[in-house]
């Protein structure tokens, strides 16, 4: 079973970069450095309404997932192929079956969600955050959401989960944002890709 | 890539053959005791996919094992940009069963075989290893390239798929009406 995945890691780490994948951006693909990013949060948080709208694509047809979508979201300096699952009650409990190979993790929340809500996003937070697969990896937080009146603010998000403490260990931003401000997005993702290139590097030692 | 179009294998321009004594007659490099045997993997590995052994015992194994399992469950796959969680466990069942398989086939023909080694070379190689004989590993750990396949299969399965309703008028033929040239457009195939 060792070998199996030997030859599975290899060929992973191969990344031939225009098989099968849908690269969102039209045109041809330029080497940029590719990184395995996986997006959780709770159902209705924004998750495919973000991606897709980093994608330049309609917004229009979105439903919830209730599956697992994945899409190559290209930025100036990287492309992100980024794993997003659903995250309604019942698919919450197969998060964890898709956190192998990430480097990174995008958890979104809704700012503006009831207080029940809002602890449940905690909770999912803190459970990511202290997963074996993921308790070594740089996360991004957005915020999402900020544009309706009952968002709460950056101080109180990370005030109320607990950031400060409970991700020490972690490399975090945490970005506010809303659908109606991508460039909003776009900086979380570029300082996150930021992140994602200084690890890159610290374990490389002797690459420039 | 549809998972039945003819295969044309090689590495590069180089088809290998794989009789005993053209494997000794391989291109040599600076490290030709390991280019030769990542080249002798490679070979194996097109043998076992095409099912050749020793190039004149057919045997369909690897092929027969991808169908029945694509038959199996061919019907769970939609085209569509969202991936229900069901096509997950079907890719860890496949990676299980097929590649194990060609790992156990790797070891009966190569004594000597050892994978860590074979998948250094790999990353080595990597621009030698013919498309065909790639898309085919790609399966393996690309679940894209997985899915793909199983796309292609469900379509060729189901007839393509086309719909040619759209295409069709059908005027009834009776005595009070006429039947006009711009009322029938039947296509003929």
């Amino acid at each position: 079973m060792g070998q199996c995945l030997e030859l599975s890691a290899a060929l992973c780490r191969i990344g031939v970069y225009s098989c099968f994948r849908t690269l969102c951006c039209k045109g041809p693909p330029s080497p940029r450095t590719e990184y395995d990013v996986v997006c959780v949060g709770l159902t209705g948080s924004g998750k495919s309404s973000l991606l897709t709208q980093l994608c330049s694509e309609s917004t229009d047809s979105i439903i919830p997932t209730t599956g697992f979508r994945i899409k190559a979201v290209p930025f100036q300096n990287a492309i992100l192929n980024v794993k997003e699952l659903g995250g309604a009650d019942n698919i919450r409990k197969y998060w964890s079956r898709y956190y192998q190979g990430s480097q990174g993790v995008a958890f979104v929340l809704d700012s503006a969600s009831s207080e029940d809500d809002l602890e449940m996003a905690r909770n999912e937070l803190h459970s990511a955050l202290q997963h074996p697969q993921l308790c070594t990896l740089p996360f991004l937080i957005l915020a999402n959401h900020q544009d309706k009146p009952a968002a709460r603010s950056l101080q109180e998000i990370k005030k109320y989960f607990e950031l400060e403490p409970l991700a020490r260990g972690h490399r975090w931003i945490l970005q506010p944002c809303s659908v109606e401000n991508m460039d909003a997005v776009k900086e979380g993702f570029n300082q996150f890709i930021n992140l994602l290139e200084e690890i890159d590097h610290e374990n490389t030692p002797g690459r420039l | 890539m549809a998972w039945m179009s003819p295969v044309h294998f090689g590495t590069g321009d180089r088809v290998v053959e794989m009789e005993d004594s053209e494997v000794e007659n391989l291109a040599t490099s600076i490290s030709s005791d390991v280019d030769a045997e990542f080249d002798t993997v490679i070979g194996h590995i097109e043998d076992i996919i095409m099912g050749k052994w020793r190039q004149y015992y057919r045997n369909e194994e690897f092929q027969m094992l991808q169908r029945h399992f694509m038959d199996k469950y061919y019907l769970e796959f939609e085209n569509t940009e969202e991936n229900k969680l069901s096509y997950t466990s079907i890719f860890q069942e496949y990676v299980n069963l097929l590649e194990k398989y060609i790992e156990q086939q790797l070891i009966e023909r190569i004594p000597a075989f050892n994978m860590a080694t074979f998948t250094t070379s790999l990353q080595q190689h990597k621009d030698e290893i013919s498309g065909d004989i790639f898309d085919m590993l790609l399966t393996f750990t690309d679940f894209l390239a997985f899915k793909e396949m199983f796309l292609d299969y469900r379509m060729e399965k189901e007839g393509h798929g086309l719909d040619f309703s759209g295409d069709l008028i059908v005027t009834a033929l009776s005595k009070s009406s006429s039947l006009s040239p711009a009322s029938n457009n039947l296509r003929h195939f």
